[in-house]
């Protein structure tokens, strides 16, 4: 009975391997796959949030400037030059008279006009572009190529907001034919690929725009794209993304899983792209207004008490760099000082605890006091190898004598749940975790800002500290780069003083592509590839 | 013939209504359930962003997300018997026209997988129990057994490992022609198999050891006789209703299978929707699963009935008390 469909599926098997050598493998490539990782909420940078949307978008739009991955410095884009004002309020943009939209439309003083008033429309409801030059006040044509920009108060990161996809200039006949809800499927810009469709849970393409030749400086290709189409479909399972790359069924991937990047180091024909993102490292923040972690001598045992080299090269096999503050390495401003502070020290963090009158008086294996046990509720969400690392955690700080419970989280809507409080009737707010996993990217320090000022509604440490405030705000609004140093050194410091946070590891993004697959690289904010420099030297083998 | 049709149209016609109420079932409880986890998607992308908490609830009142629940349920109950699922709160495109759009992909999974399935099971169960040598029934219910104790993610794994890495036949993810199903569905399919054997073997032993055996045998039928003309007949019966049951497990099963080969499908939509909270967007996919699912044992009733006297009789019995 078995045979003859033994044989049948065999012969279908033949069959189909006939089919698969029949394609043309010498052909130049011309169309790639890209892997995303994840499905993002959405795909508009004016309106969404997610990093994932701009690794296609970053191509299909320009920006007035450019940060160039290697100096941190900004670039011409589509403004040829810009001046800013000695009261830092006002920017004039000197705009390129070359720049024509996907469709056509000529990119002028108007079109400008037309995406900040877009981004900064609360009908528009932007959930991130808006929030990132929060001074915003207008926009205003000077003249057919001049525009310029006025805030409220002065805010040293707007080149740096300017500089990202979020605000990417769209085509303003796009943006009148579409509403707001239902631009991401028809979005028009000025890059060098050229939005062609996005389905949910499907599929996002783009073709390459055969017009370019405004590249900014940071494109190694100074024309059109190579590549002739790229789709980008969801890699959502770990385990799939390295096996597509293998079978050749994606060129490109992010966030290999470490095991399988470290495997495919010695694969011949896929190459491991890691790439450090500045920003935060992937940390836990620690409830200061919970007890028992709203006493610093616990915090602090817990960050002495948390072997972060081992963790780093268990579950990220050394592919990481141990993180010891609030900012990745990478990030501007970074304070080195904070390296090798808090390293693991098991005895002295187990004296820590005592000194905070911590003791087993029952005998049962958890520390207490007052008849409390040292009970710490930890909230994981699924990405970035967390429940591994909270494995870890767990182990390490019950081995301190503390009893750990582990809450998994599903998503981000689920994070946000578990991170607020429940108000009680005398005023005060109770809260369900003692330690959070969050983390945000960014090339500008100034997104400390959504975290540690104590009216953010990130601040997930509850931190109330009238000099994180006084410094996130001065450092905003200075551009003076000495001082900005200075205070991003303090606020560094500082947060660590209070151990405010479990710094892990900086976050490192493990891309795979094709070993024939030339000019992979990413620009300054790590996750955005600049797609048009792909191929360059030639995909074919 | 004329009352057996009559019975028919009314039996389809009680069914008909039965599908509605298990919808309207279904879908209130999906409704109520994800309201009663706290935070929508709106809520959690604004924060994401750093947005206080007035500009949330002013964007949830503009989405008409802040009326009463009870108000929102009618709103959604009386868009549905429309035909309108709503407009999903991600993308702001209208659910119907979202799901249908990933039918396709998803269907011929599940059909290609259920056909494997059924080959494959009833395959094992048959030679399982009726095969002559004791090896070969051995082995079928060995496979039988693995297959049921294999997790789906597993034999994918390796399935992609096997054919598209190493011998690199067959394309290890995505969605579009006939070679890119052949792994996925053979993955499903052969696990669902493994429930599907078991039951035919079990069926058909039954069926051996009935009375009509040995008189078939005694009237000097062949043992391969008495197997096609009898036992396979009345012992095959049951594999209906259990590859009906099935249909259901392949919805599930679907998701994870198109997680796995990252093809694009009611799964990828699904998932993000219920990660993300986009409440109208689930609560469609609750609707078409609750529609296929009595779809499909309509259709396995009447087939049961059509493939069987005896239970066409009862049915008409009890159509005729009624």
């Amino acid at each position: 009975m078995m045979k003859p469909i033994t044989r049948l599926a065999y012969a279908i098997l033949l069959i189909l391997t006939g089919c698969v050598t029949a394609s043309p493998q010498d052909a130049p490539v011309e169309q790639l796959v890209y892997g995303l990782t994840l499905q993002p909420s959405g795909f508009d940078p004016h309106i969404h949030t997610s990093s994932e949307l701009g690794i296609p978008l970053r191509s299909v739009y320009d920006t007035l400037v450019f940060r160039d991955p290697e100096t941190g410095d900004f670039v011409p884009g589509l403004a040829a030059s810009w001046t800013i004002s000695d009261d830092k309020l006002t920017y004039t943009f000197e705009l390129r008279e070359d720049v024509t939209f996907h469709d056509g439309t000529r990119f002028d003083a108007a079109a400008v006009v037309t995406n900040f008033e877009r981004i900064f429309a609360e009908a528009t409801g932007s959930q991130k572009a808006a929030k990132m030059i929060p001074a915003f006040e207008r926009a205003e044509i000077v003249d057919s190529y001049t525009v310029r920009l006025r805030l409220a108060e002065p805010f040293a990161p707007t080149l740096d907001s300017l500089s990202q996809v979020y605000f990417g200039m769209a085509s303003p006949t796009a943006l009148a034919e579409y509403d707001s809800d239902i631009y991401q499927f028809h979005q028009v810009g000025s890059g060098p690929f050229r939005f062609v469709e996005y389905i949910p849970a499907d599929r996002l393409v783009l073709e390459r725009s055969p017009d370019y030749a405004w590249a900014p400086s940071i494109y190694r290709n100074r024309g059109a794209p190579v590549i002739e189409r790229i789709e980008f479909r969801f890699f959502e399972d770990p385990t799939t993304r390295a096996l597509a790359l293998e079978s050749g069924d994606a060129q490109v991937m992010g966030e290999l899983l470490p095991a399988d990047a470290e495997r495919l180091a010695g694969d011949s024909s896929v190459t491991v792209h890691p790439v450090n993102i500045p920003g935060m490292p992937l940390q836990f923040f620690l409830n200061t207004q919970q007890w028992p972690t709203n006493d610093l001598a616990v915090r602090q045992a817990l960050l002495y008490g948390v072997n972060r080299d081992a963790i780093v090269d268990t579950v990220f096999r050394g592919f990481s760099p141990v993180a010891y503050g609030p900012l990745a390495a990478s990030t501007q401003y970074y304070n080195s000082s904070l390296v090798g502070t808090y390293a693991y020290d098991y005895a002295y963090a187990r004296d820590l605890l005592a000194s905070a009158g911590f003791a087993d008086s029952d005998g049962d294996g958890v520390l207490d006091k007052d008849g409390q046990p040292l009970l710490l509720e930890v909230v994981v969400p699924p990405w970035g190898l967390l429940p591994e690392v909270a494995q870890l955690l767990e182990d390490q700080w019950e081995a301190l004598g503390a009893d750990v419970h582990l809450k998994q989280v599903p998503s981000y809507p689920a994070l946000i749940n578990a991170a607020a409080g429940e108000a009680q009737d005398d005023g005060s707010v109770v809260y369900h975790y003692h330690a959070i996993a969050l983390n945000d990217f960014g090339a500008d320090p100034s997104l400390l800002d959504k975290f540690y000022r104590s009216d953010a509604a990130l601040n997930w440490s509850r931190v109330v500290n009238t000099d994180l405030d006084l410094w996130l705000e001065e450092a905003a609004r200075t551009d003076d780069p000495a001082l900005r140093q200075e205070l991003y050194a303090n606020l560094q410091q500082r947060i660590m003083d209070l151990a405010l946070i479990i710094p892990v590891r900086d976050y490192v993004n493990l891309n795979g592509a094709s070993a024939r697959l030339t000019g992979l690289h990413f620009d300054a904010y790590g996750f955005f590839p600049i797609l048009t420099d792909l191929g360059q030297a030639g995909l074919t083998p | 013939m004329v009352n057996l049709r009559i019975t028919v149209i009314a039996y389809l016609i009680k069914r008909l209504l039965n599908t509605v109420l298990i919808i309207w079932a279904a879908v209130t409880l999906a409704f109520a359930a994800l309201r009663l986890i706290p935070g929508d998607a709106i809520g959690a992308q604004l924060l994401q962003g750093g947005a206080s908490a007035e500009e949330i609830e002013a964007r949830r009142a503009a989405l008409g997300l802040d009326a009463p629940p009870l108000e929102q349920y009618l709103i959604y109950i009386a868009g549905l018997a429309r035909g309108d699922m709503g407009v999903s709160l991600l993308d702001r495109q209208p659910v119907t026209q979202m799901i249908a759009r990933q039918i396709p992909n998803t269907a011929a999974l599940a059909l290609a997988a259920l056909s494997t399935a059924l080959t494959l099971g009833l395959g094992l169960g048959i030679a399982g129990t009726a095969a002559r040598w004791a090896g070969v029934r051995r082995l079928s219910m060995w496979l039988a057994a693995l297959a049921l104790g294999m997790p789906v993610y597993w034999t994918g794994t390796l399935a992609i490992w096997l054919f598209s890495v190493t011998l690199g036949w067959l394309p290890a993810t995505g969605a579009g022609d006939l070679r890119h199903l052949i792994l996925p569905a053979g993955v499903l399919g052969f696990h669902v198999s493994g429930s599907i054997a078991r039951v035919t073997q079990a069926s058909l032993l039954e069926a051996r050891a009935q009375n009509f055996v040995p008189f078939a045998r005694s009237k000097g039928l062949s043992w391969r006789q008495v197997w096609r003309g009898h036992i396979l007949r009345v012992g095959l019966l049951p594999v209906i209703t259990v590859a009906a049951l099935q249909a259901g497990f392949l919805l599930g099963g679907t998701v994870i299978v198109e997680t796995l080969f990252a093809r694009s499908g009611l799964g990828g939509l699904l998932l993000r929707a219920i990660l993300e909270r986009d409440l109208p967007v689930v609560q469609g996919v609750v609707v078409l699963a609750a529609l296929i699912y009595s779809i499909v044992n309509t259709a396995a009733d009447l087939l049961y009935a059509l493939a069987d006297p005896r239970v066409r009789l009862e049915s008409e019995e009890l159509e005729f008390e009624s």
